[in-house]
């Protein structure tokens, strides 16, 4: 009986603390099918300085689809930063297929002199914040004439450590057995490596692509740092620009936004899981 | 489950790519589309094109004989005529009858000229020789006068002479008393004929007198007399008529038209006697042909005194008239006059022509198209196009920029220097109805 009680107030504790978690997804939805009267009703205080507090309400009082309309037939500008996003994320993922799952791979399973020492630095870097980072990324960019174009977001991204930390330790669990016994049945270097590795770690990179994708997909400091020239936004540069007077417009676009993140994180969320446990042990 | 989001994800991919297409789309529909020109000197053509009709340009009077019964008339008002053309019949036994009365007429007034004559003969006569007689009454009054005068005088000195005597001695033998009797006597006879002498003297002027202004009377000239030469007068006018009836006989009595032109009044009717005004009024293009036409007062201003006219009728071009008049009309129109010294054979009075008068303005450095000017508060604005980088790329967006026309018309308009930019592109046609700000596509520039 105990346990029971127990049990319950654990399940209603989470659930409160989902609903705080789900907080602002409601008001994406709520606001989104709210018209603008409504809502500067009702967020007056916040976005126009009116006396009072602002209040909410989950449900709206005179519902309307004219925001989603709005952003999906008379906002060409959203998707052009949404395909923005995705060539960018798209470009980031492909350079870390490219270049993270072989780094991981090679560090993981090779032993030679320094790979301590670079490992230690790989995670030195991913511990590093952008802001540490920026300058010495933009004159590198800047020098190789790359600065307002969108490699200058994708190739620093394509390198990213945190990728190779989180595929590293998927590769490093894969038992030396395993390696043993392709070698023995005669599998060259690379063939372990895509035969063997990449299946096994298949995990492992699945979910550093997906955290990847996350961090891609809201990325914001770095096109600001790097890009200028407005048609190579991302779609997460976009909501700052919409004015205060349309906040429904700009909860109906955050909402759409949200929308790939969320299917992703659907469709992979035993990967992410396995992915933040993996970062999460210690070495 | 989570097949069904990555299958979803896919799918929100196909949607997002849907709804760019149809953004995009809706986008190019909704955003105006837009000319736009930067702007160019240019001299401004103020065109006044307007309907005319064709004016009389000189009215004469078609007389005919006064008096006379008219039988038909063949024309009307507005009738074209030719020169020769039978504008009314009059009634030719009528005319006989007149030319008749009018020969009677004639006559009889030349026979009271005879007779006027005659008489005047005859009392010439009478009066020559009336003074005559005054003449020899008058000499014979001189005459007589100056005989008694001279009897009396003699008279006179006869009794002076006595007097004489008696003082000469002739009375010494008488006494005193008879003496003094004679001498009395004799004075007295001396003043008595003196006095018969003055009194002569007195009458016989006063016959003189008398006979002088008979002679006078019979001298003076008898009462003027002008009926003859009024008779011959009138026997001249009658003649003329006779002869201007003749001619009407010889020709039938017909009245023709002088000259062509256009019947602009008929003054008489059949059954009527014609008048002394005249029959008909004509008006014909002998000097030229004048056009008149209505305009507004907005218009007036770009049209002088001698440009020149453009006169556009039934598909033929006219390049030679010119402004004659200009005169302001009481509900605020402006009628002009052109007028052109061709054409007379061309042009019917009353006809319809189109006319245009082209006036080109001084050089303005700062014209654009009239389609880009707006009107706001009484206040003219133009919107100028400024570039602007966005999200799609490089966009044109809607500046408002308040200007000053100095002259137009209806197709550009010249403005006031120092308000628009070389470069600045000026809108000047919309596919849709546009403000401020607004984000346009150039369609062409």
């Amino acid at each position: 009986m105990r346990r029971v009680a127990a049990r319950f107030c654990r399940m209603a504790i989470l659930i409160i603390f989902a609903v705080f978690t789900l907080g602002p997804i409601v008001f994406l939805v709520g606001g989104s099918i709210m018209g603008d009267e409504e809502i500067k009703s009702y967020l007056g205080p916040v976005l126009s300085g009116q006396e009072g507090y602002a209040v909410w309400r989950l449900i709206p009082l005179y519902p309307t689809l004219r925001h989603v309309v709005e952003v999906l037939l008379d906002a060409p500008e959203f998707f052009h930063m949404f395909w923005n996003t995705a060539k960018i994320t798209a470009g980031v993922l492909l350079g870390q297929m490219i270049l993270a799952v072989p780094a991981a791979w090679g560090l993981s399973r090779y032993a030679f002199r320094g790979r301590k020492l670079i490992y230690q630095i790989y995670i030195l870097l991913m511990m590093m914040p952008f802001q540490v980072m920026m300058l010495s990324e933009y004159l590198v960019l800047d020098g190789i004439g790359l600065v307002d174009t969108l490699w200058a977001v994708i190739l620093p991204g394509a390198f990213s450590t945190f990728s190779v930390f989180i595929m590293y330790r998927f590769f490093a669990g894969i038992p030396e057995d395993i390696m043993e016994a392709a070698r023995v049945d005669g599998a060259g270097e690379w063939q372990m490596f895509l035969l063997v590795g990449v299946p096994l770690g298949k995990t492992g990179i699945v979910s550093a692509l997906l955290l990847q994708f996350l961090e891609c997909f809201s990325m914001i400091e770095q096109p600001i740092a790097f890009i200028k020239d407005k048609t190579l936004y991302p779609l997460s540069m976009y909501l700052p620009e919409i004015d205060v007077g349309r906040t429904g417009f700009a909860l109906c676009a955050s909402l759409i936004a949200l929308l790939p993140t969320l299917f992703l994180f659907m469709a992979g969320s035993d990967y992410l899981e396995q992915g933040i446990a993996a970062s999460a042990i210690k070495e | 489950m989570k097949q069904f989001f990555a299958k979803g994800f896919v799918v929100l991919l196909a949607v997002m790519m849907v709804f760019t297409i149809l953004s995009r789309a809706a986008d190019s529909f909704l955003v105006a589309r837009v000319f736009a020109e930067t702007y160019s000197a240019k001299k401004i053509e103020h065109i006044v094109n307007t309907e005319a009709s064709v004016q009389k340009n000189l009215e004469f009077p078609v007389m005919t004989e006064p008096g006379l019964l008219v039988r038909t008339v063949y024309v009307e008002e507005g009738s074209v005529v030719k020169q020769g053309d039978v504008l009314a019949q009059l009634d030719e036994e009528h005319l006989e009858e007149q030319m008749g009365l009018l020969s009677d007429e004639i006559k009889t007034l030349r026979l009271q000229n005879e007779a006027i004559a005659e008489n005047r003969a005859l009392a010439e006569e009478e009066k020559k020789r009336q003074a005559q007689r005054a003449r020899e009454d008058y000499d014979k009054a001189i005459k007589k006068n100056e005989e008694n005068l001279r009897r009396a005088e003699e008279e006179v000195k006869q009794a002076e002479d006595a007097i004489n005597r008696f003082a000469g001695g002739a009375g010494a033998s008488m006494s005193q008393e008879e003496s003094e009797a004679k001498k009395t006597q004799l004075w007295q006879a001396y003043f008595d004929k003196k006095q018969a002498c003055e009194e002569v003297k007195r009458s016989g002027a006063d016959e003189v007198e008398a006979a002088a202004r008979a002679l006078e009377d019979a001298q003076v000239k008898g009462a003027a007399d002008r009926s003859s030469q009024i008779n011959a007068i009138s026997i001249e006018q009658k003649e003329k008529t006779l002869e201007a009836y003749q001619k009407l006989a010889s020709s039938c009595g017909t009245v023709t038209a002088k000259e062509a032109g256009t019947i602009t009044g008929v003054l008489v009717a059949a059954g009527q006697m014609t008048g002394d005004t005249a029959a008909f009024t004509m008006a014909s293009m002998v000097g030229g042909i004048r056009i008149a036409a209505l305009i507004k007062e907005e218009e007036a201003r770009y049209v002088e005194r001698g440009d020149v006219v453009t006169v556009e009728k039934n598909g033929t071009t006219y390049e030679d008239f010119s402004v004659t008049a200009i005169r302001q009309s009481a509900d605020g129109s402006v009628e002009i006059m052109a007028e052109s010294a061709d054409h007379a054979d061309e042009f019917l009075i009353g006809e319809r022509a189109v006319i245009r008068i082209v006036k080109q303005s001084e050089l303005y450095s700062v014209a654009v198209p009239l389609s880009a000017i707006h009107t706001e508060q009484g206040k003219y604005f133009v919107y100028v196009l400024d570039q602007k980088p966005t999200v799609l790329g490089t966009e044109y967006f809607t500046r408002k920029t308040e200007v000053r026309i100095v002259d137009k018309n209806s197709s550009y308009a010249a403005l006031e220097e120092g308000t628009l930019g070389r470069d600045n592109l000026i809108v000047t046609e919309s596919t849709q109805y546009i403000n401020a700000g607004d984000r346009v596509r150039l369609q062409k520039s």
